[in-house]
């Protein structure tokens, strides 16, 4: 039986740690896409999604309406991620929008995964935090934006918005480097 | 389960496929830390803090109503000091004040 969000959060509450990570099965995938719209780096955004499960089950009691667990738990992740980078920016001395990308003039860039990944979170960067939620659940994860809306606590017209912008946004940068890379 | 109604999608699978190893990573190494973590008891303690900031925010907005009623409110008594002072006028010129003068002066606070 697939129980919703509402009777596993009471359960989890009761102390049922099953019951919670079925919750956190159910969202790891958007949780996971939500702290890379922060952080850019899968190991980073798997430290901060880890971070953040443990602390909503510290605070599983502050959760008030367990229909909307999913928010709730993505206004956390977000928050974790959020901090994770100051951390990292602390640490590392620099602001993470500075670090450079590879150059996409070079051919080799795409040749590997990371480093097109790097490219892409380039071109992510130029949005806003919201925007690249937006896309990342929309375009990757398959969120209409009915649930992107409830999720990320918007309105389902700004959802589309962001994505309509963000995709605007996106292709131009994307294509920029694209174009590039096949003049050469 | 695309919508359609956006232009195409922007091709990010390169920024974060669907990965089941990794997702059962994240799951299993929070769950690990979830079971070694009590979780803290109920207390008075944090019921009373959950209620702390909504419970500030009301006051603040009673403070803000009470201040605006004081703003907007007309003085009480002003027209009870402007009599007094034409009764202490009357009395120390002496003047007998006319029906007209009493009618003028006493229509303010007229029942």
């Amino acid at each position: 039986m697939n129980d919703g969000d509402a009777v596993l959060l009471a359960r989890s509450r009761s102390g049922d740690s099953a019951a919670f990570e079925t919750l956190l099965r159910r969202y790891v995938r958007p949780a996971f896409l939500v702290a890379m719209a922060q952080l850019g780096e899968p190991s980073d955004a798997e430290d901060a999604c880890q971070d953040a499960f443990v602390r909503c089950w510290e605070r599983l009691d502050e959760c008030r309406d367990g229909d909307r667990f999913a928010a709730w738990l993505l206004r956390i992740v977000r928050n974790t991620a959020h901090n994770y980078r100051e951390y990292l920016d602390v640490r590392s001395g620099r602001p993470v929008q500075d670090i450079s990308v590879p150059d996409p003039s070079s051919a080799d860039a795409f040749a590997e995964r990371r480093e097109l990944r790097a490219i892409l979170w380039d071109a992510l960067r130029h949005l806003g935090e919201r925007q690249r939620e937006v896309v990342l659940l929309h375009d990757l994860h398959g969120w209409r934006h009915a649930e992107i809306a409830e999720k990320l606590e918007i309105s389902e017209v700004m959802s589309r918005r962001d994505l309509s912008d963000a995709r605007r946004i996106l292709r131009g940068l994307l294509g920029k480097a694209t174009s590039h890379l096949e003049e050469r | 389960m695309i919508d359609h109604d956006d232009g195409e999608p922007v091709d990010l699978s390169a920024f974060g496929q669907a990965d089941a190893s990794q997702h059962d990573r994240i799951t299993e190494r929070a769950m690990a830390r979830v079971r070694a973590t009590r979780r803290p008891p109920r207390s008075l303690m944090r019921d009373v803090g959950r209620w702390w900031y909504p419970a500030i925010a009301a006051a603040a907005i009673l403070v803000a109503a009470a201040g605006a009623v004081i703003t907007i409110a007309p003085p009480v008594g002003e027209s009870a000091l402007a009599i007094d002072g034409q009764l202490l006028e009357w009395a120390s010129t002496g003047r007998v004040p006319t029906n007209g003068d009493l009618l003028a002066s006493f229509r303010g606070i007229a029942p």
